[in-house]
């Protein structure tokens, strides 16, 4: 094969669907279809007895299936096990995922031939406890996880790719103010970005985590299935196959109104068969409250940069919802612009990721980089203390959200009482002043601090967050030389030698050390 | 300049896809307006417009009886095999719809300015390829040429290889096998790959053998338990039937995936769920797979190649996904198959590539193409002539098949009477050495000799066969100065007349209904004899249909039939074989057709390919001589008719049989529901 280099490989784990992509020997991403022939695998994963089966026939799956199903395990992520119990066995949300990933490898590498180092893509609001995560995934499907990058960044260098600003002829002085609108499946997300020449610098970013073409499908299956009522005096949606088969035919429809001002939808139930017409209108009018959600994010994160629209040079659309017809004119309606849709929906975000990965392989091998990314964090990180007035717990933010990274941020604390002789450091992350509303990262303890300190000795909490979105920190304190220095383990992740147990597992591959 | 794009369309049986090749010269797929890569080659047509693709698709199960589907196994012939709303539409005419909407895709994506290139089978014969490129015409695409899709997958391989391009990194030769199994074709060809050089060896193929095969047998397989459980059989009713079809097509896909899967038949308000283990799948299916190795068997001893010197097989076609098709080709060949282009993208893709490199030829663009592509004829091509020492007919083969192409090969015969004043040249694809047994595909005649010819006097034939696959014909007589040139036309199939009234009518129209006034006068058959007109109107006055028909002025219909035995024994007076004088021999190179404009552009083979098209710049518009009648069309008004009344008969049989019951079961259950009352006993 054509592997006398190694192929730069970037995947979008996306909610509903995901998708891989590579760089040509022209340095232009391409996407794989996998072994369907289709470009986006549905990102569910199908638990049977003597076998595990990815994308749609899991997704078929579904309706008939449901208890041996996990869909959607990206928004568990983080947690501890997937919110379902599959065949009586709860699993980490995080093997689920690896199952998809190891899907699109074992599929990529029947088309390209072997590679293992990639660039996975996760939404800009997920936190640190997530990205591990996402990139404990990548190892057990048997990946070298290169770097984990936020998806409307992926999109922005998709884009900028496009548009020649990350080739050497690129304007490199021109500033361009991007935001980037991402409606998928199952998560929304607004980025306001800045790209100047071959930097892109992100600005603010928001969103929406339970909002997406999900939703959509949604109303319109509670449309076809009022209709359905009207006419046959019962209820498709009460029956779990009936259902599932209404809801693969809405989705359909749904695609079917971006493209035409009808659809018919099919529905079978109970002997009575009807052929329910809608229209776009009616769609539109039932999904209205939906696109208000993302009108007011928009504004919201465009607020957060500190801009105007008159600021902003394009809106540029990703995401497979953004196809609606009623996305795109609230986008030009609210910003005045024609929405940018140069780079494929359902795509752009694999291909950032695949450019990404072709630029950290360039940098291994002593190219320079052709372009540069800064991003900003979507949570503030803080440390929780005590109030002292109010001795309640307070979050002591060092790093606010939207900050560039990577950052470090110091702040001082102080010793609660007198010969105190531990010092307990709890991170959390969120906008709260209140910790208890707050996330725990993670915590660590200096012990054995010398006797007979006074209260109110000062405590040093250095945090370093870096490009990839993990966390470091550091705790001095100065009078008693104890210094510790911590890179965030999350509570709920799992022990190294489960991962290898999984790697084994899910993708027949040996353990590495590549970290 | 206003850039001409290169387009290229693979019209499939179940599933078509387009493709071009993008400004910076790679190719791209172009999605339908749905946002998807592949579009279901079906048609619906509705009151308020003809809708194709998944919508069409979904329609069948609802409206049997508007949809057409499959046409592509049907092309060449004169009508497509099941009414559609009470009418029968020619093939082509159906295609050219499914054409029609991919080239709106085509003008959003790329513009209106775009030249295209069709894919066919390899094993397509003439009728077939010229009922496409009729379906082309018809859908207003501007068409450049016809190619085999073999060919065309193997040059999206050669691209994704960089094959294509003599000046990159050194590549060796190698023979590749593309194992093209499609929704309802099956392809096999052994290719040359050599930088910037692809060259066919061999051909063959099953036009009636597909992934739609796989599925009759699963819908058997599922009907049959199904009528096993509730004693009538899904299949007898259209709408069920496509329904069962949709879920076996499901299944079949599971299977792929799975182990096993559920078939959900629903009629008449009875369901079974029948499983079927990957297993049964294959067994039930083993005799298809058989076939298909069979035919490739048969194609590497016709190469004279052995597996060892084959390097790569290459897998195109959706149902190449079913694991049974690589484990066979494995245990065969022992060559683990290649995935390397996506099977479904690969002929679209090719496609493109090959309009670009005719656009890059004829001058159009300045990017010369940088590879050259070299075919084979995969059938037989011959003359009628006569045995003059049994004085039977026979065929005498001009252009052997897996020929390489352009060929061009001139057989002398001799006129068989004395003073004889005509001559019929009656053209015959096939490989059997009877004429019976092949294909007429045309014939031309020769008249006005001059009086007094001696017999035996000399009349050279000569075959020039296009890269395009599309056949010329040229005879002359020594000495008089008559000669006759015969672009090949289809015996049967629309004449350029129809195709260009049908074009307007498919153009205008929005739905049936518009369609169906326009019909009456396109379809001369009234609907009520199942057996239609070929296709259009003027196919001459029906006194033409006999073959002893009077003459007519014109050369090519009635009049040749003045002449019914004359034509030329072989040469010498001998058997066919001995035929020494002229140079049968396909000339690969060496000719010059018709001197093209642009050829000696940068590539090598100039020749080669600028003859190809030259030859295919006259298809398009091509005069069309032939309007001869089909005869076929006797054989279908019986089969049809005779299919009607046992159709009949079954239903008949049916509805007595449920009458019978339902009177049956009703007495039994006023009986037991009322066990006191006077009914008369059932004995």
């Amino acid at each position: 094969m054509t592997s006398e280099f190694t192929p730069a490989i970037g995947i979008d784990l996306g909610t509903t669907f995901s998708v891989l992509a590579r760089l040509d020997d022209k340095g232009r991403p391409t996407t794989l279809v996998n072994a369907e022939g289709e470009r986006s695998t549905p990102s569910v994963v199908l638990f049977d007895n003597d076998e595990v089966v990815v994308g749609r026939e899991a997704l078929k799956a579904m309706a008939t299936e449901p208890t041996k199903v996990a869909d959607g395990s990206k928004r568990d992520m983080g947690q501890r096990v997937y919110h379902k119990v599959i065949n009586g066995k709860q699993y980490p949300p995080e093997v689920i995922a690896a199952f998809v990933l190891n899907k699109l490898r074992v599929d990529a590498i029947s088309q390209i031939g072997p590679f293992s180092k990639v660039v996975i893509t996760v939404p800009a609001y997920f936190d640190e406890v997530r990205r591990k995560a996402t990139q404990d995934a990548g190892y057990m499907a048997g990946f070298e996880v290169m770097d984990i990058i936020n998806e409307p960044t992926a999109a922005a260098i998709a884009f900028g790719f496009h548009q020649g600003f990350s080739r050497d002829h690129g304007s490199p002085d021109q500033t361009h103010r991007v935001m980037v609108y991402d409606l998928g499946g199952g998560t929304f997300d607004v980025t306001v970005m800045e790209i100047t020449g071959s930097r892109y610098t992100t600005l603010a970013t928001d969103g929406d985590v339970q909002l997406g073409g999900y939703d959509w499908d949604q109303r319109l299956v509670d449309l076809v299935a009022e209709a359905f009522i009207r006419q046959h005096f019962c209820d498709p949606r009460e029956d779990p196959i009936a259902a599932g088969k209404l809801w693969r035919e809405c989705e359909d429809a749904k695609r079917t109104l971006s493209t035409r001002p009808k659809a018919s939808v099919p529905c079978d139930y109970r002997g009575f068969s009807s052929r329910i017409e809608i229209t776009r209108e009616q769609f539109e009018e039932a999904t209205r409250d939906l696109v208000d959600r993302t009108r007011f994010t928009m504004c919201q994160t465009l607020k957060a940069a500190g801009l105007d629209w008159n600021d902003l040079d394009r809106v540029l659309l990703t995401g497979g919802s953004t196809r609606m017809p009623m996305v795109r004119a609230m986008v030009r309606q609210v910003s005045g612009k024609e929405p940018d849709t140069s780079v494929a929906a359902d795509e752009a975000v694999a291909h950032g990721a695949a450019l990404r990965a072709g630029l950290l392989l360039d940098k291994a091998r002593g190219k320079p980089p052709a372009f540069h990314i800064r991003n900003v964090n979507s949570h503030s990180l803080g440390v929780v203390g005590l109030d002292p007035t109010t001795k309640r717990r307070r979050n002591g933010i060092l790093i606010p959200r939207n900050t560039p990274i990577p950052v470090t941020a110091k702040r001082v604390f102080k010793t609660q009482k007198e010969n105190q002789r531990s010092v307990l450091v709890e991170v959390v992350e969120g906008e709260s002043a209140s910790a208890d509303e707050c996330t725990t990262v993670g915590r660590c303890t200096i012990k054995n601090l010398p006797l007979h300190l006074p209260a109110g000795s000062p405590v040093e909490v250095q945090f370093h967050y870096s490009p990839n979105g993990r966390l470091k920190v550091r705790v001095n304190v100065p009078h008693a030389d104890s210094e510790i220095e911590t890179e965030f383990t999350r509570e709920n992740s799992l022990p190294k030698e489960h991962l290898d147990g999984w790697r084994r597992y899910i993708s027949g591959l040996e353990p590495t050390n590549y970290r | 300049m206003a850039t001409t794009h290169a387009v290229g369309i693979d019209l499939g049986t179940t599933n078509s896809a387009v493709a071009w090749v993008d400004p910076s010269g790679h190719t791209a797929m172009i999605p339908n307006a749905d946002g998807e890569i592949l579009t279901p080659s079906v048609v619906l047509f509705d009151d308020a417009e003809i809708v194709v693709g998944k919508e069409a698709l979904r329609a069948a199960a609802s409206h049997p009886d508007r949809v057409a589907q499959w046409v592509k196994r049907e092309m060449g012939a004169p009508v497509y095999s099941r009414p559609i709303r009470g009418q029968y539409l020619p093939p082509e005419v159906i295609q050219s719809c499914i054409l029609r909407r991919l080239r709106g895709d085509i003008v959003t994506a790329v513009g209106p300015s775009a030249k295209a290139v069709l894919t066919v089978p390899a094993y397509f014969d003439e009728l077939r390829r010229k009922a496409t490129a009729d379906a082309g015409e018809m859908a207003g695409l501007t068409l450049l040429d016809i190619v085999n899709e073999p060919t065309a997958a193997a040059l999206a391989f050669g691209e994704a290889l960089g094959y294509l391009s003599p000046a990159g990194k050194p590549l060796q030769e190698m023979v590749v096998l593309v194992y093209d199994l499609g929704g309802g074709t099956f392809d096999a060809t052994l290719l040359r790959l050599a930088p910037g050089d692809i060259r066919t060896l061999a051909t063959d193929g099953d036009v009636q053998l597909g992934g739609h095969d796989w599925d009759t047998r699963l819908v058997a397989h599922t009907a049959e338990a199904f009528r096993r459980v509730h004693g009538f059989d899904p299949r007898e009713d259209a709408a069920a039937s496509n329904r069962l079809y949709a879920a076996a097509v499901e299944a079949k896909h599971t299977l792929s995936a799975r182990m096993r899967a559920i078939v959900r038949v629903e009629h008449q308000g009875r369901v079974a769920e029948i499983p079927v283990t990957r297993e049964e799948f294959e067994e039930m299916t083993a005799d298809l797979l058989e076939r298909t190795a069979y035919t490739i068997r048969q194609l590497i001893a016709a190469a004279r190649l052995e597996w060892k010197d084959v390097s790569r097989i290459l897998l195109v076609g959706g149902s190449t996904r079913m694991p049974m098709v690589a484990r066979k080709l494995q245990e065969l060949t022992g060559i683990v198959p290649d995935r390397t282009v996506n099977p479904d993208e690969a002929v679209a893709r090719g496609a493109a590539l090959y309009c670009k490199y005719l656009l890059g030829n004829a001058g159009a663009e300045q990017s010369a193409s940088t590879f050259q592509v070299t075919n084979v004829n995969s059938h037989s091509l011959g003359v009628e002539g006569i045995d003059p020492e049994t004085l039977r007919k026979i065929n005498v083969i001009l252009i052997p098949r897996n020929t390489p192409l352009p060929a061009k090969c001139t057989q002398k015969f001799m006129t068989k009477t004395e003073g004889q004043r005509s001559i019929v040249i009656q053209v015959l694809e096939g490989e059997s050495g009877n004429p019976g047994e092949c294909i007429a595909i045309g014939r031309t005649v020769i008249r006005d000799l001059p009086e007094g010819l001696p017999k035996n006097w000399p009349v050279e034939v000569t075959f020039e066969y296009g890269v395009n696959g599309r056949l010329k014909v040229r005879a002359g007589v020594p000495g008089t100065h008559r000669e006759t040139v015969l672009e090949l036309e289809r015996d049967v199939g629309l004449s350029l007349e129809g195709i260009s009234r049908w074009k307007h009518v498919l153009g205008g129209m929005a739905g049936f209904a518009d369609f169906e006034g326009m019909l009456d006068s396109l379809l001369p058959a009234p609907a009520l004899t199942p057996a239609p007109g070929p296709d259009l109107p003027p196919p001459l006055p029906p006194a033409e249909k006999a073959p002893s028909a009077s003459k007519t002025g014109r050369w090519d219909s009635g009049s040749a039939e003045t002449i019914p035995i004359p034509p030329m024994p072989a040469s010498g007076g001998i058997p066919v074989e001995a035929l020494p004088l002229s140079v049968p021999l396909p000339t690969p190179t060496g000719f010059s057709l018709a001197p093209h404009k642009s050829s000696g552009v940068a590539w090598g083979g100039a020749t080669t390919v600028a003859a190809v098209a030259g030859a295919l710049s006259s298809t398009g518009q091509s005069g069309r001589p032939t309007d001869a009648i089909d005869l076929r069309e006797i054989g279908i008004e019986a089969d049809a008719s005779s299919r009607r009344a046992r159709r009949w008969v079954v239903i008949a049989l049916g509805y007595g049989t449920s009458a019978v019951l339902g009177l049956g079961l009703t007495y039994l259950v006023i009986r037991w529901l009322f066990p006191g009352s006077r009914l008369p006993s059932l004995w």
